[in-house]
């Protein structure tokens, strides 16, 4: 073996925690990056399976699954290679005097990285083929919950196709798995080898005796300053004694070397917190999605309209469901045994324009929310134009208080503003007598309202049926319609509702539209089942990630404790006590904990606000700090740090100040 | 034959206000098989001049010329390369790989090289400096003064033209010393080395051909000994 090889090799050997912690991180990488390149290939392969290779569309799949699987390879890559590479950074500056020695002897600057290099060969060879085969491991159990989840959804007609994912473990994804994680430890090797390399034989030599005198005495150097150059932090020693001064002092002595583990840890955090905040989001549609549903199964009815795509005309209008079909369906689906029938019709839409005079001031409040400021005035409220099956009607015409055959003003709306507040109110003043509306073409028309109700007058149903500030008007043809059924049997409901909707079909006896009948029992297990699938791959990333920051930390913060023995010893020798350095150690993992979290929780939940703004499409739902992921990263950094200084301060008991 | 002419050879550090001079232009030369002491106080310039001898430092002004090759006009690696089989450095705290056995570390040089060195030689080095019996052993398995027989073994090895000693007995006991002057001697005498020595230690300088006082990076005189 080479020289150079050798005494790489001695050092990984010298520095066992240091390499054991560096080989988990990179066999964490390797897991990660082979688990990427396995999902890409299965994804392509279950695609060419279930949607055929022809034309461009298999390039197109290719190129599309290639990007996504670059951009998780590259956050790995990232990370991997911040963590690594501060362990090279680490070990190269501890082989400092023996570059030194080896330069005097006549090594030149290729062999001086060539060593550093070597480094990086053995510890890829003892990380990269472990990391290679729990990354298969990875990639079969996500494969198998993707499969699971795919054919659930398939079951559940979801998907048309059942989608499956082989398991891929081809030549090729072998290949590029170990030439993605080798290229990552390599680099990470390459600019601390550099480093190393371009440093003079005289300055490797000095510094490694400047380097150790200054890790050895902190509070000392030349020309008689602290090593920090500056006073003692006085607010830590006011509050923590002299052990507080030390711990501040070394801290910001030790930002380079800790800036590592502070930005991997920095990064799980964010990640952490924007995972935690995505889970609770997703949770809060899925939510949401129970919430709207308020019945177990619902039925729709849709006109049918073609339209000429150019011009917007209409080409082909079937007439709106007649009130006695609609009538007839709503009876007919009450026949299902134990079942309630909800049905209602939209018949049209208007705008109403209300000036200040005509707003509550719930309304008002919610408009100042909205505009963040004036309101400008006047308002533009949507107003819809709705019909009711006879029962239902006749039970809102009962809760009015007035006779079959009136209109009635449903003065109810749930909002949110974009910042996030939502409420439920009444939004006009005094809303009977004559509305004033607009069509969707500009021009008036009015409704005369003979009753109105508000608050808890309005079922919940209604809204769900009729839509919010609506106008109930009595029995008239509809372009939609909605039957909201609560029953306790969802799928035989189900079933017999697209029995009674059949006959809609087209080509059935009475065409008119389309019909979709939505179990949201199975719907909110699909939305479930989805929900569990995202969170599992998320969670599997950034709990990887995490790990690969925490081989970090634990390799960072023990170097520096061992680094330290003969400042300890020093320490002890001029009447500091045991119960002193741990305490001063203890400070010191506080505040190097703090510093990620400093850096950390902000980023973490901007990311999460801003993830929070695109999903915020999907559904209106309010913003929430994600604190159980919050909590959970407080305690793992505080944790993770002090437990490791702990471990390996302990480690370090024995040594008295003789020793040093 | 001049085996060694140093030219107003001169080293500054740092800048402006803060520079300071540890070498202030020095020219000497060194004949073949000629054993220099070169002595001064503290901070006199004598390590500096003795880094920029063996190129491991680079001068402000002057050069350097070892058997007629002028060593900053090199670059890097082509000076790593000359020094590695052109110039042997002992220092005082020894400068030992930690990893590498004794045989090893002698060995340094040629194992750079990618090459082993002759067996014979490599038992003669091993017999000069007292360490066969200890060849197996690793640096801290050593004494103080077996440890810097290593070092000047592996100055030996590659029979260079010029072994530097940097204070090869600044850290050893009176007996370890002597073993050391003697063993330099020997490399002297027995192979024939030119030996520039950078010494404290009035009894060693003595023993040298010639002895170079250097006081504020200044040659101060230059005189031969007698014997």
């Amino acid at each position: 073996m080479k020289l150079t090889a050798r005494l790489a090799l001695a050092q990984v050997k010298a520095q066992k925690n240091r390499s054991l912690m560096t080989i988990l991180g990179i066999g964490l990488s390797s897991a990660m990056l082979t688990a990427v390149c396995g999902f890409v290939a299965s994804a392509k392969d279950a695609m060419d399976a279930a949607l055929g290779t022809g034309g461009n569309y298999g390039v197109v799949r290719m190129a599309a699954l290639g990007i996504v699987g670059a951009i998780f390879a590259s956050i790995i890559i990232a990370c991997a290679a911040i963590v690594i590479s501060n362990s090279f950074r680490v070990s190269a500056g501890e082989r400092m005097r023996q570059f030194g020695m080896l330069k005097s002897a006549g090594a030149t600057k290729k062999q001086i990285a060539a060593s550093v290099m070597y480094e990086g060969l053995f510890l890829s060879s003892l990380g990269i083929p472990p990391g290679i085969a729990a990354g298969l491991l990875a990639e079969l159990a996500g494969i198998s919950v993707a499969n699971n989840a795919f054919h659930s959804l398939y079951e559940g007609g979801v998907f048309v196709i059942d989608i499956v994912f082989p398991f891929s473990a081809a030549a090729p994804t072998f290949i590029l798995s170990i030439a993605v994680s080798f290229g990552t430890v390599m680099l990470s090797a390459w600019l601390p080898a550099r480093r190393a390399a371009a440093i003079a034989a005289i300055d490797a030599i000095r510094t490694s005796d400047i380097a150790m005198g200054r890790r050895f005495f902190p509070g000392r150097a030349a020309g008689g300053h602290t090593a920090m150059g500056a006073a003692p932090p006085r607010l830590m020693e006011r509050v923590f004694g002299f052990e507080g001064a030390l711990a501040a002092k070394f801290i910001k002595r030790s930002r380079r070397s800790f800036r590592a583990a502070v930005v991997s840890l920095t990064i799980s955090i964010v990640l952490i917190v924007a995972a935690g905040s995505f889970g609770s989001m997703m949770g809060e549609l899925t939510a949401l999605m129970r919430d709207d549903a308020g019945a177990a199964v619902s039925v729709r009815y849709l006109r049918s309209i073609k339209v000429n795509g150019e011009n917007g005309e209409t080409i082909q209008s079937l007439p709106a469901l007649p009130y006695a079909l609609a009538e007839s369906i709503s009876e007919k689906l009450r026949e299902y045994p134990d079942t309630a029938i909800y049905g209602g019709g939209r018949v049209g839409e208007g705008v109403l324009p209300i000036d200040e005079s005509m707003a509550t001031d719930a309304y008002k409040d919610y408009l100042r929310r909205q505009w963040q400021g004036a309101i400008e005035w006047p308002d533009r409220l949507d107003v819809n134009i709705s019909t009711l099956d006879a029962r239902q009607y006749e039970q809102i015409c009962g809760i009015a208080g007035v006779p079959l055959g009136s209109r009635i003003f449903v003065n109810y709306l749930r909002l949110r503003t974009d910042t996030g507040y939502a409420a439920a109110f009444a939004p006009l003043d005094a809303p009977l007598g004559t509305m004033a509306l607009l069509d969707h073409n500009g021009e008036p028309y009015s409704l005369k309202i003979d009753a109105a109700i508000s608050g808890s007058d309005v079922p919940a149903w209604l809204p769900r049926v009729a839509g919010y500030c609506s106008v109930i008007v009595p029995e008239t043809t509809a372009d939609a319609f909605t039957w909201l059924a609560d029953t306790p049997d969802h799928a035989g409901f189900a079933a017999y509702a697209e029995q009674v909707m059949g006959r809609l079909e087209p080509g059935g006896e009475m065409y008119y539209g389309f019909y979709t009948v939505t179990d949201w029992t199975a719907q909110i297990a699909q939305q479930n089942t989805i929900f569990d699938t995202i969170m599992f791959f998320v969670g599997g990333f950034v709990g990887m990630l995490a790990l690969i920051a925490v081989t970090s930390v634990i390799s960072t913060v023990s170097t520096n404790i061992r680094s330290r023995s003969r400042e300890f010893a020093v320490l002890q020798s001029v009447g500091m006590t045991r119960e002193g350095i741990r305490r001063m150690l203890n400070l010191e993992s506080a505040m190097s904990s703090a510093r990620s979290l400093l850096f950390g929780l902000p980023i973490g939940l901007t990311s999460a606000y801003g993830m929070y703004r695109a999903l915020d499409m999907m559904g209106a739902i309010a913003f929430s700090v994600p604190w159980a992921a919050i909590a959970c990263c407080v305690l793992c950094v505080f944790m993770i740090t002090w437990l490791t200084m702990r471990h390996t301060a302990g480690r370090l008991k024995g040594m008295g100040a003789q020793d040093g | 034959m001049a085996i060694l002419q140093v030219q107003d050879l001169a080293k500054t550090y740092g800048r402006a206000d803060t520079a300071v001079t540890a070498l202030g232009g020095v020219s000497f030369s060194v004949e073949k098989g000629e054993f220099v002491a070169i002595v001064g106080a503290s901070g006199s310039g004598k390590s500096t001049l003795m880094h920029l001898i063996g190129g491991v430092d680079r001068p402000t002004a002057g050069g350097v010329v070892i058997d007629g090759k002028p060593i900053f006009d090199m670059n890097e690696s082509e000076l790593a390369i000359f020094r590695r089989r052109n110039i042997g450095i002992v220092y005082q705290f020894y400068n030992l790989i930690p990893t590498l056995t004794a045989e090893e570390n002698i060995m340094l040089p040629h194992l750079l090289d990618n090459r082993r060195p002759d067996e014979g030689k490599l038992n003669d080095i091993l017999e000069a400096t007292g360490l066969t019996s200890r060849r197996a052993h690793l640096p801290h398995e050593l004494s103080g003064g077996q440890q810097q027989r290593a070092s000047i073994g592996r100055a030996l090895i590659n029979d260079p033209a010029l072994i530097l000693a940097d204070e090869p007995t600044g850290n050893l006991d009176s007996k370890a010393s002597r073993e050391i002057v003697d063993l330099l001697k020997l490399s002297n005498k027995k192979y024939g080395r030119t030996l520039l020595v950078i010494t404290h230690d009035e009894g060693i300088a003595l023993q040298a051909d010639r002895i170079i006082t250097i006081m504020d990076g200044l040659i101060v005189r230059d005189e031969g000994v007698r014997q």
